[in-house]
């Protein structure tokens, strides 16, 4: 099937800045998945490598068994478009190019979605702001009929209602039609429940590759009086420490057993769940 | 997935501005100024233009300078762009460029001998064929372009391929030189020492090669494909992000 | 149904719980369609997977059903079903919460009992 795998990708520029090191990564099929981390963490290298836009220093991509690597064939079930890319037509003439080289674009489609989202499509597609450029690729990548959809940051400079139009529209193309779409960004909040799978990638490697729940599930957070939460956390692994006065939160890198409940319970500590955001940042934190 | 024959039309297409600025300024210009103005300026416009010499006049090697820096320096940006966004290999681009350069051979020998057969004149155009042989052979004249477009296409691509490899700074001022002096010389307005110095290379080879110009066409063909090859697997390691890095 | 979901709880389960508070309010009757899963997906901004997942709970439960081509409907007797599950666990989802605010704020629990039967005016009293 369209499985991609990432095999031992490293990507070295000049003889130092290593960008990605040794990534290794199986992306499901038919998934909606996040590819998060900081900015300059190499969620962008990783995406145009899968793409045969820059090519690795050591390593390969495969989907379906064959190489990405200067591959037509295989690079057509693939839409990527970078960020800074200009197109040198109007945007209606960028369809039209687009189903040449997409042959199962649906032109008819981007114009209704373009017009939903108030792209007047006569326009020439140099002059558009940066949020219009972004609505105008997600367009172009959701009627393109692709297999593989890459998004890099869908939603910079798109106004709140736009956003909010932008994602519903995205699961509802995904919904109808399922194909793979791996939405690459730092805006974690706003897209903790459009993705089910989850990699989050930190200083050019990966250091979680799983589904969204079991992540969540793998942590979770204590609050209570200071003296309290130290003594739970004996021989825990745990990140991101708040202090509030007398009150310390804590988050616990671990899953949550009865024991654990117990334990809170004496020691007058609270637990909760913690949220995908909360999660990545003390996950990415250096 | 679009062929390469596709994408050689969409590359002719894309440049298609400047196309159409070369046909203005070095062909309807001077045919223009040939019916309406005066024999004297028309001629030193004619002369001006297609860089006249000791009588001959190098129309082909004129038009083709215009598309060599129409296929590297100003259609660079354009080509990069054009292969990132449709995703378009390296490989395949570089064939479809091949090919498009196949179609600007046959263009340039086309409006060459469509010139000479409406202005009959032997005073009016010369070819460096009719000079050879004083009959126009136009397959011969299309794969003399064609080397000729190639040969100085793939020392560009393996010379942006290999400046893309270099970091340091100073070196990469030094790099820059070389092919900017011809530039600067066609800019300026010597444009015809840049085509004399195209036509001192063909006299010495032909020199050389006692004369022979089928043997020196040949001779250009294999240059310019070990030049093809060359180029070819140093582009294969270009990265889109060129003017990043 | 709920617009939006707060960080207590997997969001799976804010879904069927809200679906289940419909039927209660009989918003959704028995025997009748609810709502897809795509139209709950893209209405609630949520992954069809997600939405998939609260579903089937609700289907393990034997409150809804699914008619093959055409939907998720709600099952017979769906409302009492939730009612009675609801009622089991009504004492440790809220009286045990109140009992424990209670008790930080020292308050008895024959005032609560007063509370409940005369509203807020038995504070006053």
């Amino acid at each position: 099937m369209n499985i991609i795998k990432i095999k031992d990708i490293t990507k070295i520029y000049g003889k130092k800045t290593k960008a990605l090191d040794n990534v290794n990564l199986t992306i499901e099929p038919n998934k909606i998945h996040g590819l998060l981390g900081r900015n300059g963490a190499g969620k962008t290298t990783l995406l145009n490598i899968m793409t045969n836009k820059i090519l690795p220093t050591n390593g390969d991509v495969t989907i379906g068994g064959e190489t990405v690597i200067e591959n037509d064939k295989v690079l057509s079930k693939i839409l990527y478009i970078m960020v800074d890319s200009t197109f040198p037509w109007k945007i209606h003439k960028v369809f039209r190019r687009m189903s040449e080289f997409y042959p199962e674009f649906d032109i008819e489609y981007a114009n209704s979605l373009a017009e939903k989202f108030e792209i007047n499509i006569s326009k020439d597609s140099k002059g558009m702001s940066t949020g219009e450029a972004s609505i105008f690729r997600a367009i172009v990548a959701l009627a393109s009929n692709a297999e593989i959809l890459l998004l890099d940051e869908p939603v910079l400079g798109v106004d709140p209602n736009h956003r909010e139009m932008l994602y519903k529209e995205i699961i509802k193309n995904y919904s109808e039609k399922p194909k793979t779409i791996i939405i690459s960004t730092h805006l974690i909040k706003e897209v903790a429940t459009v993705i089910e799978e989850v990699t989050i990638i930190k200083n050019g490697e990966i250091i979680r590759n799983q589904s969204v729940d079991t992540l969540l599930a793998s942590a979770y957070a204590i609050s209570g009086r200071a003296e309290d939460v130290d003594e739970y956390l004996t021989n825990r692994k745990y990140t991101s420490i708040e202090v509030i006065g007398e009150s310390k939160t804590v988050i616990v890198l671990e899953d949550v057993k009865d024991k654990d409940v117990k334990l809170a319970s004496k020691l007058s500590i609270q637990i909760g769940d913690v949220e995908l955001q909360k999660l990545c940042m003390s996950l990415t934190e250096n | 997935m679009r062929n390469s024959f596709k994408i050689a039309i969409d590359i002719l297409y894309l440049n298609r501005a400047w196309t159409l600025i070369g046909y203005f300024f070095l062909v309807i210009s001077p045919m223009v100024a040939l019916v309406y103005l005066d024999m004297g300026v028309s001629n030193a416009y004619r002369d001006a233009v297609f860089v006249v010499e000791g009588g001959k006049e190098y129309f082909a090697e004129v038009l083709s300078i215009w598309f060599l820096l129409l296929f590297t320096f100003f259609s660079f940006g354009t080509n990069i762009d054009f292969m990132r966004v449709f995703n378009v290999t390296r490989k395949k681009f570089f064939a479809s460029y091949m090919i498009s350069l196949g179609i600007l051979s046959l263009l340039i020998a086309l409006t060459q001998k469509i010139i000479n057969t409406v202005f009959a004149s032997p005073n009016f155009v010369y070819s460096m064929y009719e000079f050879i042989y004083g009959d126009y052979f136009f397959v011969t004249s299309v794969v003399w372009l064609f080397s000729l477009l190639v040969l100085a296409s793939s020392l560009f691509c393996l010379y942006t391929s290999i400046f893309s490899g270099v970091k340091d700074p100073i070196v990469r001022l030094f790099m820059v030189v070389p092919p900017f002096l011809p530039l600067v010389l066609i800019f300026s307005g010597d444009f015809s020492s840049v085509i004399l110095f195209i036509m001192q290379v063909r006299t010495f080879s032909e020199n050389r090669l006692a004369g022979n110009p089928y043997l020196m066409v040949s001779l250009f063909l294999i240059s310019a494909t070990i030049c093809l090859f060359a180029s070819h697997s140093f582009v294969k390691k270009l990265s889109i992000d060129i003017w990043q890095h | 149904m709920l617009l939006k979901f707060k960080d207590d709880k997997p969001v799976y389960i804010q879904l069927a719980e809200s679906i289940e508070d419909d039927i209660l309010r009989e918003i959704f009757q028995e025997d009748t369609k609810i709502i897809s899963t795509t139209e709950i997906s893209v209405k609630l901004k949520i992954n069809p997977a997600t939405a998939l997942k609260g579903i089937t709970i609700l289907v393990d439960e034997g409150i809804a059903y699914k008619k093959r081509g055409v939907g998720m409907f709600v099952s017979k007797g769906a409302k009492n079903k939730i009612m009675t599950k609801r009622k089991n666990s009504f004492y440790e989802s809220f009286i045990q919460p109140i009992l424990g605010e209670a008790e930080k704020l020292e308050i008895s629990k024959e005032e609560i009992i007063e509370m409940i039967k005369g509203g807020k005016d038995s504070e006053h009293n």
